[in-house]
């Protein structure tokens, strides 16, 4: 039960693929998987704890999982990585943090809005450093790759 | 020279198929590193030499040169939806044309991807509402919230595409879904006892905020396109501001989930 979000993730990553005009049905279940898999790692290393640092860790590493996995499937199945990286990242938006971050402003609990908004902000900025941390060293090879050859 | 010339691609022509490409692949979804490489590959592909290319999410300039004349053109364009089964089509293309496609073809099959027809409106409408539903469950609601997770995402997305009719700008389309992404929660939970207000909110704001673009701002950022970056930072700001806004309108009306958002 614990792992039951993973397959709601699934689902609604499936969905969101269609929002985002995806028509091929095995790159669709893929980049659902993606972001299950996100999800599942998340959660995998929840007995990190959940204060802000651990969070930003956990979501670091599930963004590393949504990143290597896209770039994998990419590299497969000769499409850009946009493609999987797009759907399989939404489960990582923390939605809940920008919401309640929102709530405490709107009822006034100004101590509450700041620990949730930098809680927001953490997890996002992991997410974002994540992805690009993979991306860049993709990018590194590729050209490590292409001077090689050229010499 | 005449015989020379005849070998040669017409260079408006290249311009006007490269434009074409790069307006596409922004407008679908593609990250402006990969614009600038697939339309430095194009233009040399069909002959050009010394192209320089700087693309924004919102303009493109094209330079090249072709027997030592210069060539340039800028393409304005508005970025706002995620097309992915373009965004491939468009790649593939970029590939064909690396191994020596011809420009007739070249261009055929781009209008052809143009054409591409999207998902039927009644589609499009239940896949929102699915991403909803299953949200609200992921973030812990139980099944009534998700139904009207569902409904709640249907209505916001009908309320994004009447703003999308109009032409309103960001910050207002943001304002009126946020609107309506709280009152419709909130009205469920005066008739029906029990109803999660803010998974349901958590559920469906999912659909408005711009997940990848987070992720974008940062690889903008190192692959040494902060102006890219600055625009798509300064954009989601604006949406989120406009959310805010519009949540807190119809949240404000309502003192009873205030008291609930303070207990939270």
């Amino acid at each position: 039960m614990y792992y039951l979000p993973c397959l709601y993730a699934f689902l609604a990553c499936f969905a969101f693929s269609v929002v985002f005009e995806e028509k091929r049905v095995h790159i669709m279940l893929l980049s659902a998987f993606t972001g299950s898999a996100a999800w599942f790692v998340y959660l995998a290393f929840g007995f990190l704890g959940a204060n802000i640092k651990m969070q930003t860790v956990r979501y670091l590493f599930a963004a590393l999982t949504v990143a290597v996995l896209s770039e994998i499937f990419a590299r497969f199945f000769k499409t850009p990585t946009t493609v999987f990286l797009t759907v399989g990242i939404i489960p990582l938006v923390p939605g809940a943090g920008i919401y309640y971050t929102m709530a405490n402003l709107i009822s006034g609990n100004l101590h509450m809005f700041s620990v949730k908004g930098l809680e927001t902000v953490a997890c996002a900025g992991a997410v974002a450093v994540g992805c690009s941390l993979v991306s860049s060293f993709v990018r590194i090879t590729a050209e490590f790759k292409k001077n090689k050859q050229s010499k | 020279m005449e015989n020379e010339n005849k070998n040669l691609i017409d260079a408006d022509r290249v311009m006007r198929l490269a434009g074409e490409m790069g307006v596409r692949l922004i407008k679908n979804g593609a990250e402006i590193y990969r614009v600038e490489e697939s339309l430095i590959i194009i233009c040399e592909s069909y002959g050009m030499e010394k192209v320089k290319i700087f693309a924004l999410p919102t303009l493109i300039i094209l330079r090249f040169e072709q027997n030592g004349t210069v060539y340039t053109d800028q393409f304005r364009l508005h970025s706002d939806t995620v097309n992915l089964d373009r965004l491939e089509k468009l790649n593939n293309l970029c590939r064909d044309i690396k191994d020596h496609l011809s420009i007739d073809e070249a261009e055929k099959t781009l209008a052809e991807i143009i054409g591409t027809k999207k998902y039927p409106t009644l589609i499009s409408y239940i896949a929102y509402g699915f991403v909803g539903m299953f949200y609200t469950l992921f973030w812990g609601g139980r099944w009534i919230d998700a139904l009207l997770g569902f409904v709640c995402a249907v209505v916001v997305r009908a309320v994004v595409l009447f703003a999308k009719k109009f032409k309103t700008n960001v910050l207002f389309k943001n304002i009126l879904a946020g609107f309506f992404l709280g009152l419709l929660p909130y009205l469920s939970a005066l008739l029906i006892s029990g109803v999660m207000i803010d998974k349901i909110i958590i559920g469906v704001i999912m659909l408005l905020v711009p997940g990848i673009g987070i992720a974008n701002v940062m690889r903008d950022i190192l692959a040494g396109d902060t102006y890219t970056a600055l625009l798509r930072f300064t954009n989601i700001l604006i949406i989120g501001i406009g959310l805010a806004i519009g949540i807190s309108v119809s949240l404000a009306f309502l003192p009873k989930v205030i008291a609930a958002g303070g207990a939270l």
